[in-house]
This record gives structure tokens, sequence and C-alpha cells, in this order.
């Protein structure tokens, strides 16, 4: 197979078949890794599979074919402010339930620019949430008995611990 | 892995890269959260990772503001976001009695000095977290009996001994009301051993000081002036050999701001009427081995009115200052010497003090080491 490929196929977790442009996959080491092996091999019949599940990666493939033409030529400032822009409204979809997946699957892909953007999202929704609500989102039980929660309390007099 | 919609159980290192990126507030709260949480947010690597995210993502300014109606203003924070500057009061310094004077603040911590000088009342030093809350008396030295009254002053914390210092210049009173016009006195406060102790001072014994404390690189700066000539002159300090060093200055200074540009002394000067230049001090090496320091004009600009008095150079590429007490402005120089004018809702008001703040959950208890 020749280098002038422009997108490959690969499967997702769930074994759903997804494109992706050469331009977009060079978002992620491992992706990029993978379009080597699949360009340069003779064993082409092979798609690689990706451990991330359908409905996350195409919302990561989205996110790599729209920060693609920045990231290979650079671009002006108006270019990034759109981004910003864009970036934002992209994180507004869904993300009570798909978030951590993103956070997981940039972190798998390497994708720091992505991952950056998942932890700020997280840790800004974080912020409105009681205790019990962080308890919740995270799978944590909470180990503290009620002597240990008063101590807290007494460590910092005026904090709200709910 | 969860199936659908369930939210995946995170690595630790996921939810550390999380969480670093809240504010004090709220990982003081989520500490109840569970053991875990409340051993990482407590550990030290969690809060050099914490305080350094925030360096680079949160510096704010705390500063200390004169407001033509209210008086002083206990010390607050400037946050400055894309085009405005926002005003954020802090509780624990609205709670004290009156703070008079910013002496510095240091990775999240911060040092205040309480009471007045023409008191004769001997003013004290407080050490405080103002977002943890945390705050601690610094203990009065033993020298602190009314005679001497402290001229400058500076807080910083020092990497190669891993402690945090205050340092006082004091002059002697003069019983007739006046202060003597040399320096008489330095102390240097170590909060490892919890003590003052004296420094040897001599060479700046005939030293006007005329500015607040920049700390650039383990070395403290004043801007001062030779007595009975107008010559003005560095001062630094080594927090790590506690060694004062005078650092000439080639141009005239009779109008200047003193501040710190690209983590470098620098000082704007008026060019001439309509034009001002900075300049930084960079540290280059001498053939005997020692340090020898350089100036090097970084740029001119034509943008900044000379009426404007008032102007102290603040974060790398932010320049603040307060027009005549009209209003207050901010400004935002680039590598191309423009300025760009930033919307404040501090007008009516100078600025006094004025130090780059990171928030953070540094502990006076645990000498932190960044």
């Amino acid at each position: 197979m020749s280098s002038s490929v422009e997108a490959i196929t690969v499967l997702s977790s769930d074994g759903d078949e997804f494109k992706i442009t050469v331009s977009a996959a060079k978002l992620s080491k491992p992706l990029n890794w993978m379009l080597e092996d699949v360009c340069f091999s003779d064993d082409c019949d092979e798609v690689p599979t990706i451990e991330v599940n359908s409905k996350t990666l195409v919302k990561v493939i989205e996110y790599c074919e729209k920060h693609a033409p920045r990231a290979n030529s650079g671009a002006s400032d108006s270019d990034a402010e759109e981004l910003k822009k864009w970036d934002i409204e992209f994180m507004k979809m869904d993300v009570k339930d798909i978030l951590f997946h993103i956070l997981m699957a940039a972190n798998y892909l390497h994708m720091e620019g992505l991952y950056d953007l998942a932890c700020q999202t997280a840790a800004d929704l974080m912020k409105g949430m009681t205790v019990s609500q962080i308890r919740k989102i995270f799978h944590i039980k909470n180990d503290f008995s009620s002597e240990e929660q008063e101590q807290l309390r007494r460590q910092h007099p005026g904090c709200s611990f709910d | 892995m969860a199936t659908g919609c369930e939210n995946p159980r995170l690595p630790p290192e996921i939810v550390t890269d999380i969480l670093k990126r809240l504010r004090v507030k709220c990982l003081i709260r989520f500490q109840s959260v569970c053991k875990d949480w409340r051993n990482l947010l407590n550990s030290p690597s969690f809060i050099k990772e914490h305080h350094h995210h925030s360096i680079h993502n949160n510096c704010l300014l705390i500063c200390h503001i004169f407001h033509r109606t209210d008086g002083f203003w206990p010390p607050c924070l400037l946050r400055c976001e894309k085009e405005t500057v926002e005003v954020e009061r802090l509780p624990v310094m609205d709670s004290l009695r009156p703070v008079t004077e910013l002496v510095g603040s240091s990775n999240g911590l911060v040092c205040v000095k309480l009471g007045y000088e023409f008191d004769y009342h001997p003013r004290s030093h407080l050490l405080l977290n103002p977002a943890t809350r945390e705050v601690r008396q610094v203990p009065k030295s033993t020298n602190d009996h009314g005679i001497f009254c402290a001229v400058d002053s500076g807080f910083w914390y020092s990497h190669v001994v891993r402690d945090y210092k205050i340092v006082t210049i004091h002059r002697a009173r003069n019983p007739n009301g006046d202060d003597l016009p040399c320096v008489d006195l330095v102390e240097v406060f170590s909060l490892r051993t919890g003590s003052w102790k004296e420094v040897e001072f001599g060479i700046i014994r005939f030293i006007d000081f005329n500015s607040e404390s920049v700390t650039v690189n383990g070395a403290m700066f004043w801007f001062g002036r030779h007595f009975g000539d107008l010559r003005g002159v560095i001062v630094s300090f080594d927090l790590t050999t506690e060694v004062f060093t005078l650092i000439s200055i080639p141009f005239s200074t009779s109008i200047y701001e003193f501040g710190v540009y690209e983590n470098k002394v620098a000082m704007c000067l008026p060019y001439n009427l309509h034009e001002y230049e900075l300049w930084v001090l960079e540290e280059g090496s001498c053939a005997s081995g020692g340090k020898s320091w350089v100036w090097t004009q970084k740029y001119r600009t034509t943008e900044i009115s000379p009426l404007f008095l008032q102007l102290p150079l603040l974060r790398n590429e932010l320049v603040c200052y307060s027009a005549m007490g009209d209003s207050g402005f901010l400004f935002n120089t680039t590598a191309t010497s423009t300025l760009k004018k930033f919307a404040s809702s501090l007008s009516d008001s100078y600025i006094l003090g004025n130090f780059f703040y990171v928030e953070s959950l540094v502990s006076m208890c645990d000498t932190y080491i960044e």
C-alpha cells in the first residue's frame, strides 16, 4: 500500500467500523503508529481495533477531524479563537454520561489537547456539585466515620462539607 | 469496562489531573469525599502539582488598594481575564484588624503587617494562606521595642534553603519624631527556625529605600537612592547567603517604575515626553567567577501618556497603573511593544502594594519545596 492513503478504517471496542483521515489520526501517537502499520505493512486486510466504545470513538474522531487542519499547518489567532468556541460547544454534548469515557480515551490515545479539555470540563462541572454527587459519579463510598467527619469540620471552620 | 452510558471508574492519575484544576475552596470541601481523596489532597506531591498548575493558569495579583472614598480596602485579589480585571475580596483578610502593609506573597502564602508605625506600638507580622485560611502570628523580634521603625521589608521562599524568610530593614527612631536617614538594623525571620536574627547591612547603611521589594530567582530587590545624591541604585539581598549587593543604574531615574518583567528585575522610564522605555536587569558572569549585572533595553513605547504616574510593572506581560487616581487601567504589553487597554472596575483607586499570588494548599506546617 502506498502512503497516499487518505483515510484508514478502525474498529471500535464494540466492533463497529469507523473511518478516520490520515491528518486527523496524526493527533494521536498510538493512532499514528497504527496508521503507519496499515500503510506500510503487506498485510493490508487487518483492521486495527481501538479500545474505545463506538459512542466515544465518534466524538474522539469528530474532535480529531476538527483540530487536524490547525495541528498540521498552524493557524491564525482568529482560527484559534473559533476553535476554542467550537471546543466549548463540543464539550456541551452529552457530557454527563460520556465525559469520563472521553477522558479515558484521550488518555489512552495520548491526545493532550482533548485530555486537557476534558479534565477542565470535568473540573468545571464538579465545582457546582455536592460531595454526595461527587461520590456518585466517581463510584466512591463514604468511608468516614461520623467522628472523622466531625474532625474535618473542626479543622476547617467556616467551610461547607455538603 | 462498564457498558453503555455508565461512568467508568477513572484511574487515580486521571482523578489527580482533574482535581488539580479545582480551586482550593472546592478541594477543602472534597476532602470529605473519602479517605483516599483526603490523603491525596493533603499529600505534598498533590499540593505541588496543584500549585504548578495554578502558576501557569491562575496567576492573580494580591494588592492593597486605596479607594478615594472608602479609604484602604483589606488586601484583595485582582483576577485578570481576557479583557477585564475583576476584584475578588478575601474573607480572611476582611476579618483581620487593619492590614497596613502587604509584605510579600510566595507559594500562596502571604505576609502582611498589622497596626500603624506612628502608634509607637510595635507592628506585628502575620503569615497567612488566604485560600485555606491558615493564619500564623510571627513572633516579635527582641529588638522590637519602639526604638526602630521598619522602612522596607519583603517575604519570599528560598528554594535553596527550603525556608520562608521575612526581611525587614529598620531605621532608628529620632526622639524628635523625625526618622534618622540611615539604616540601623536589618533582621531576617526564618519560618523554619521560627525566630528573627540580625544580618550584616553596612553596604546599605546610606541608602534611601524607594520601592516595594520584588523577588526574582531567590533574591530580593529594591530600588533606592544614595543619600545626598539622586543616583538610583538597585539593592539586592540573596535569600540563601543573606548578603546585600548594590547594583548601579547607568541611566537617569528621576522618574521611574520598578517591577518584574519576564522574571527579571525591570525599570520603566520616560525617554522623552511621549516615550517610555523598559529596561531589564540580567545576570551575567564576570572573569573573576562572580556575578555581574547587565541592563538591557527591552522596548520603547509611545502609548503611555506621561500624565500617568503610577505604573507598577506586573506579571510578564502586564503593566498596571492607575492614572492620577481618576481611573484604573491595566495594559498588556506584548512582544510587539504595543499596549492593550483593559477595562477595570478599579476606578477611583490607587494600587499601593501588589504581588503575584497563586492560590495554593501550601501549609506553614510543612515547609514546602517548589
